[in-house]
């Protein structure tokens, strides 16, 4: 099946790939704000790029597609990198911190560190 | 004159160099601060001698503002770096520099950190200096606000006990003024056509810049400027800064913070408020007249109700200030040089009786009124001059006190508006005259208590005047008593800068 | 002459300059007595000279004009002068205070030799000189307020010479405050003539106000304020309270300024600004004029001091109330008139005791600074002013006790001595004037012949009643003596200038009169009048001889026993009629209730509520948001999420977003 027999048949615009990212994106909202486990909130915070990182790739292929021959349909995908690299990298932090944290409170309940109130 | 001499520029920026290499030199000779600070200051003083020289030709003072510099500083904005001085900030500037002259020496005997002190004394002055001589809002502003902080830290550091809760006041009462200040500025530069913070520009085009704002608009932006200027003049009801500040802070601060600081409250009340309002300042007339009159009034009640030293002449000073406000409601000549000179006079007589204090404190660490007396037995030629201070105070002839004096009621009296407000003022003016009734009062009381009577045995061992305070207190006399004997002395600059002033009003003067 | 008459204004000039050098010494040498001396009787003599020339060029030279001006400063268009004018009330008065500060000073060289700060004492004589002589050649009103300001301060300097001595310090203060309470309305009475005739000088004040440019009512008002400023310097009631305190003073300076010089000087004023105070021709209520409240404070105060000084047993104390009743006598005098009615209307008033004003103050400067001066003898000599415990002193001082004598004599209105002369005067002056003052101040001579004789009894006549040895007691020596004995020259003849029998050419009207107004001063006077000399004779008899019977060697009347039947009187009169403390509490328990109310009051709520509060409400603001702060990240977040879904709500919900 090709890609225009596909369109015909699911019809799929830019507005469903924004819809799927949104819900993505307030999956990893809510799993930011509501779990407890820091683990779960690193885990919410990737939800959250990848839902923005949806969103380039689809700008990218729907805004502008006669540009691709200078590269230009290719900025999307470029930035989606980017954050896929800086995501990497701050998993690794996070999970860094998280291991050390755990290490000095033996927990890895957010509820518990709140050391930086008043 | 032509413009950039930079002889103006030499004179501001002096003290600041010294306290730059203050932060430069490290010295572990003792005096060697006080004697940077001296010569700079001294260095200051003789410049403004030489600017008050050249500032008369013929003999002659002319009006209008002389000495301009002019650079660019961010043209963008059209902000520039403008200084000039005319009748109303020369003597200003004279008298500051006169004042932290004299407040080197008078704080020849600050051993702690004197390497800080000094730095901050000259910074300080660089400020009060910038303030009278400023040309443009935001340099205005600039240099308003970098008097404040030296300021702090002298009041904060090397202050009484309870110095932290002074300097603390002090600094955001203040603050709070200038951001009144600011705002005031602002709208002054977004309403001017070209913007502009230029102040010869503004005061030209001042009609064209009223016509551009509602008449409410026009009367907050007034009110915002005039409680600004209004809470260091200090006029009460915001005056309860002041006797802490003075109570804390060191003699040599008191000097400065009383001869000079307050000054700049008035300064741009007749700057600012009168320069560029001056419809609204007529219209306030009676408003200012009756405030004036509280401040004598009220600041008087108040000094007589203290026993601390300091604190009489603190309140004594919101009573004098309270002259000027008066003076400034006259809308004559007589009435606004008498508030001009009150401002020199003040400088020079409340600085005066604050070295005393500093005199007696150093001597028996305390100022508390009822433990003294007697002292002129062991102090004969301190109370001596302390007894000319104070007759120099409450307005004796021959000395300043009371050239201002005279002119400012005489002035206030006879003042130039019209309708009821003539009569009210006049009224107002002769209520405040028994300000010179309750003045001799708590002044001649404090010199009693303090100087006369018998000596208590704890006293014995006191020493005179020394030389160091004897050379501050004989040159602040020189100049009370040469105004007193012939105030066409300096009259002769204020006058062609305050018929200047009273030249803008339309239908007034 | 022609330099003199060119530098009339070198007369004050001596005196300042002395005083500036003797301050300028006295810094660096306190001991320098002999360098002070020296200097204040040269300035002082030099004085003298200048102003006896000016008086010989007033007497032979009258058209010659002395005055001049110096610009003080220029406000706006207008320029303040300093400017001097000297007529012949002024003449006088120049050699008056020359003279007497002259002997007073000598005077001072023994009396006070034992004490410390000669120095001082003679630069603030000096000062006074200089202040009280600036007061009498002012020809403007400036000038005359500064020279007035500045008897107050010389005299606060003089009367609070005792530093040491608490009630020295009191009385300075008390003296100078009351002055400037005086001042307060003198000012305010320039000020409203300034404004009126947009002039200071005498000359130009005057004409503009007879020339009606001042409304009347506003006229009389400021007239009135104006003699507020002599009510507190010529110690009228109720501003008297000052003199008797200020005897707390060298007694050689009670002789100076509270006989001769500073108390003269609001006389002195009334009459210079006599043209002022005749102008206002508008009655303060009724029918009653400033005129008429000068005279009426005057009676007022000649009668109540008397009162006092009939029971007061410190020597310098009765001297002192005898100067306010004498001075009371001037004021009644200058406030005597006659009006000018043309139509039912009053168009002029004639002041009718001008001359006999000026003239009793003349010759009151005499004997009163000699009285003073003998009562510095007697207290150099038994170191009391008690007068209860002198006595008999007569043997021991016989050229105070005849000098006093004649002083006493003088100013009872003994005949032909100077003082029977000038009272008479007064008393023509008010019987002129169909005054019913006259029988008030008939009846506070009585009391004066018999204080003053009272005085003189208790401390010449009769035995020694205090505790020293009759060889302690020491007659003062010839720097004492010497200007005792001059002043009693005039005390005694000085009267004969202006006696009804007086050739005109000679007589003390013919140089100083009244020379304002438009009928001018001519219209009167009688000369001779037998009721009036029988009055004052009369007067003069009874006081005396009452004080003869209880007082002398041989009382026949007990003071101990009249005094007590007498009481209340008595207690009151002695006790001053309590106006002191009445006084006392206003200033100490109303005004520092007052002061103490407003400190209260800026402390507390300005303060403390308003100030401080508002540090105190931000404080408190942060203390309670910072709870918000919980420390929780997750918490954060949820409040910019709901920030954000409010932003969006905010801005595409169509609704709202009409509204904002």
């Amino acid at each position: 099946m090709n890609n225009e027999l596909l369109a015909q048949v699911v019809n799929i615009s830019v507005q469903h790939y924004l819809v799927a990212a949104a819900i993505l994106f307030c999956i990893g909202l809510y799993g930011v704000t509501a779990s407890r486990n820091l683990i779960k909130v690193l885990m919410s915070i990737e939800l959250i790029l990848n839902a923005v990182n949806l969103n380039f790739i689809a700008f990218s292929k729907y805004i502008n597609p006669e540009a691709a021959g200078a590269g230009g349909a290719l900025t999307g995908q470029m930035v989606a990198i980017f954050v896929i690299t800086v995501a990497a990298a701050e998993a690794g932090v996070g999970l860094a911190i998280a291991l050390s944290i755990f290490k000095h409170f033996k927990t890895m309940d957010i509820d518990k560190l709140h050391l930086m109130k008043w | 004159m032509e413009n950039n001499t930079f002889l103006l520029s030499a004179i501001i920026f002096l003290p600041m160099l010294g306290a730059l290499l203050c932060g430069v030199i490290k010295s572990d000779k003792p005096y060697f601060y006080h004697w940077l600070a001296a010569g700079f200051t001294g260095a200051t003083f003789a410049l403004t001698l030489i600017l008050g020289g050249r500032y008369t030709a013929n003999g002659v003072a002319k009006p209008g503002f002389q000495f301009i510099d002019v650079l660019p500083w961010m043209p963008q904005f059209n902000i520039q770096y403008q200084v000039g001085v005319d009748g109303l900030s020369l003597p200003m500037v004279f008298l500051t520099s006169l004042i932290v002259f004299l407040a080197v020496f008078v704080s020849w005997k600050t051993k702690e950190r004197s390497r800080l002190y000094f730095a901050m004394l000259m910074l300080m002055e660089t400020g009060v200096l910038g303030v009278f001589t400023s040309l443009d809002l935001f340099l205005f502003f600039v240099m308003w606000e970098l008097e404040l902080i030296p300021m702090y830290l002298l009041i904060g550091m090397w202050g009484g006990p309870r110095r932290q809760y002074a300097a603390i006041k002090f600094i955001l009462y203040t603050m709070l003024a200038s951001a009144l200040m600011l705002i005031a500025f602002l709208v002054i530069y977004f309403l001017s056509e070209p913007h502009t913070f230029d102040l010869i520009v503004l005061l030209q085009s001042q009609d064209s810049l009223l016509a551009g704002m509602s008449r409410p608009f026009q009367i907050t932006i007034f009110l915002a400027l005039f409680t600004c200027f209004a809470v260091k003049l200090p006029m009460v009801p915001f005056h309860t800064w002041l006797p802490d500040a003075h109570v804390e802070a060191p003699t040599a601060i008191s000097v400065i913070l009383a001869g000079v600081l307050l000054k700049m409250g008035a300064y741009g009340i007749i700057r600012f408020n009168l320069g560029l309002f001056p419809d609204f300042m007529q219209w306030a007339s009676l408003g200012l007249a009756v405030l004036g009159m509280i401040n004598i009034i009220y600041g008087a009640l108040l000094a007589l109700a203290q026993t601390d030293m300091k604190r009489v002449i603190a309140y004594s000073s919101v009573s004098h200030m309270g002259f000027v406000l008066l003076g400034l409601a006259a809308w004559n000549e007589l009435g606004l040089n008498g508030a001009i000179l009150q401002m020199f006079t003040h400088g020079t007589i409340t600085a005066l009786l604050f070295i005393f204090v500093g005199v007696v404190y150093d001597r028996t660490h305390t100022r508390d009124m009822t433990e003294l007396g007697g002292l002129s037995a062991r102090m004969p030629l301190a109370s001596a001059l302390f007894v000319i201070a104070a007759l120099a105070s409450i307005g004796a002839p021959g000395m300043s006190g009371f050239v201002s004096e005279f002119l400012i009621f005489t002035g206030t009296y006879g003042n130039a508006l019209t309708g009821l407000n003539h009569f009210l003022i006049q009224g107002v003016t002769i209520v405040a005259a028994t300000g010179i009734i309750l003045g001799a009062g708590y002044t001649l009381w404090m010199t009693r208590r303090v100087f006369f009577g018998p000596l208590s045995e704890r006293w014995s061992e006191l020493s005179d005047i020394n030389s160091v305070e004897l050379f501050s207190v004989v040159i602040l006399l020189l100049f009370v008593f040469a105004i007193g004997f012939y105030p066409a002395l300096l009259l002769d600059y204020i006058n062609p800068a305050s018929m200047q002033l009273l030249s803008h009003v339309p239908g007034g003067g | 002459m022609d330099l003199i008459s060119q530098n009339a204004w070198l007369v004050a000039c001596f005196p300042l300059l002395a005083a500036l050098l003797i301050f300028c010494v006295a810094a660096f040498n306190r001991e320098a007595n002999k360098m002070a001396i020296t200097l204040s009787l040269v300035g002082t003599g030099f004085s003298f000279v200048w102003a006896l020339a000016l008086l010989v060029l007033r007497l032979t030279q009258p058209e010659r004009l002395l005055n001049g001006s110096v610009r003080w400063l220029t406000a706006g268009t207008q320029q303040l002068d300093i400017s001097w004018a000297i007529d012949n009330l002024s003449s006088m008065m120049l050699v008056v205070v020359t003279f007497v500060s002259l002997l007073v000073q000598i005077y001072s060289i023994e009396y006070m030799a034992q004490d410390k700060g000669i120095p001082r004492y003679y630069g603030a004589l000096s000062l006074f000189t200089f202040s009280m002589l600036l007061l009498v050649l002012a020809d403007n009103l400036l000038v005359l307020y500064a020279g007035w300001e500045l008897v107050g301060v010389s005299s606060y300097l003089l009367i609070g010479f005792y530093t040491a001595k608490p009630e020295a310090g009191i009385a300075a203060k008390k003296a100078f405050i009351v002055n400037r309470i005086g001042d307060f309305g003198f000012l305010i009475g320039i000020m409203i003539l300034f404004y009126m005739t947009q002039s200071l000088g005498f000359v130009d004040v005057s004409q503009a106000v007879i020339a009606g440019k001042v409304p009347g009512v506003t006229l009389a008002i400021a007239a009135l304020l104006l003699f507020f400023g002599p009510m507190g310097k010529s110690a009228q009631f109720p501003l008297h309270v000052w003199l008797p305190d200020a005897m707390e003073g060298p007694t050689p300076v009670s002789a100076l300024i509270h006989a001769a010089t500073m108390v003269a000087a609001g006389v002195y004023m009334v009459a210079k600004l006599m043209p002022i105070f005749a102008a206002a021709t508008t009655p303060l209520f009724g029918s009653f004029l400033v005129l008429d409240f000068i005279a009426v404070i005057g009676g007022v105060t000649a009668i109540l001091a008397a009162a006092i000084a009939v029971t007061q047993i410190d020597i310098k104390r009765v001297l002192a109330y005898s100067t306010v009743s004498q001075l009371g006598f001037m004021m009644m005098a200058l406030g005597m008139y006659q009006p000018v009615i043309e139509n039912g209307i009053l168009v002029e008033i004639i002041p009718l005791g001008y001359t006999a004003g000026i003239f009793h103050l003349f010759t009151h400067a005499f004997f009163k600074a000699m009285l003073f001066l003998c009562s510095g003898a007697v207290i150099h000599a038994v170191h009391t002013n008690d007068m209860t415990q002198m006595g008999g002193l007569r043997k021991f001082l016989p050229v105070t006790a005849w000098t006093c004598l004649i002083g006493t004599a003088s100013i009872s209105g003994f005949p032909f001595l100077a003082g029977f002369w000038s009272k008479d005067e007064l008393l023509l002056a008010m019987w002129e004037a169909h005054s019913p003052l006259f029988w008030l101040a008939a009846i506070a001579a009585v009391l004066t012949a018999f204080y003053m004789f009272r005085l003189y009894f208790m401390t010449f006549a009769g035995e020694y009643r205090g505790s020293l040895a009759p060889e302690d007691i020491h007659a003062p020596g010839w720097a004492m003596r010497l200007p005792l004995i001059i002043l009693a020259v005039p005390s005694a003849l000085a009267g004969f200038l202006g006696t009804p029998f007086t050739p005109e050419q000679w007589h003390f009207k013919n140089f100083i009169h009244y020379s304002g107004g438009h009928h001018g001063a001519a219209a009167h006077h009688a000369g001779f009048n037998g009721v009036v000399l029988g009055v004052s004779l009369t007067v003069f008899f009874v006081g005396a001889g009452l004080a003869w019977a209880m007082y002398s060697a041989k009382p026949m009347l007990d003071p101990k026993a009249l005094a007590s039947k007498f009481k209340p009187l008595h207690a009151a009169s002695f006790n001053r009629f309590y106006i002191d403390d009445l006084y006392d509490f206003g200033v100490r328990v109303l005004l520092m209730s007052v002061a103490k109310i407003a400190y209260f009051i800026d402390k507390y709520i300005i303060d403390g509520m308003l100030v401080n509060g508002l540090g105190l409400f931000t404080i408190a603001g942060s203390e309670t948001l910072r709870y918000s702060q919980s420390g929780r990240i997750q918490h954060y977040l949820l409040f910019v999420i709901m920030m954000v879904v409010a932003l969006i709500l905010l801005f595409f919900w169509a609704p709202l977003g009409k509204v904002i």
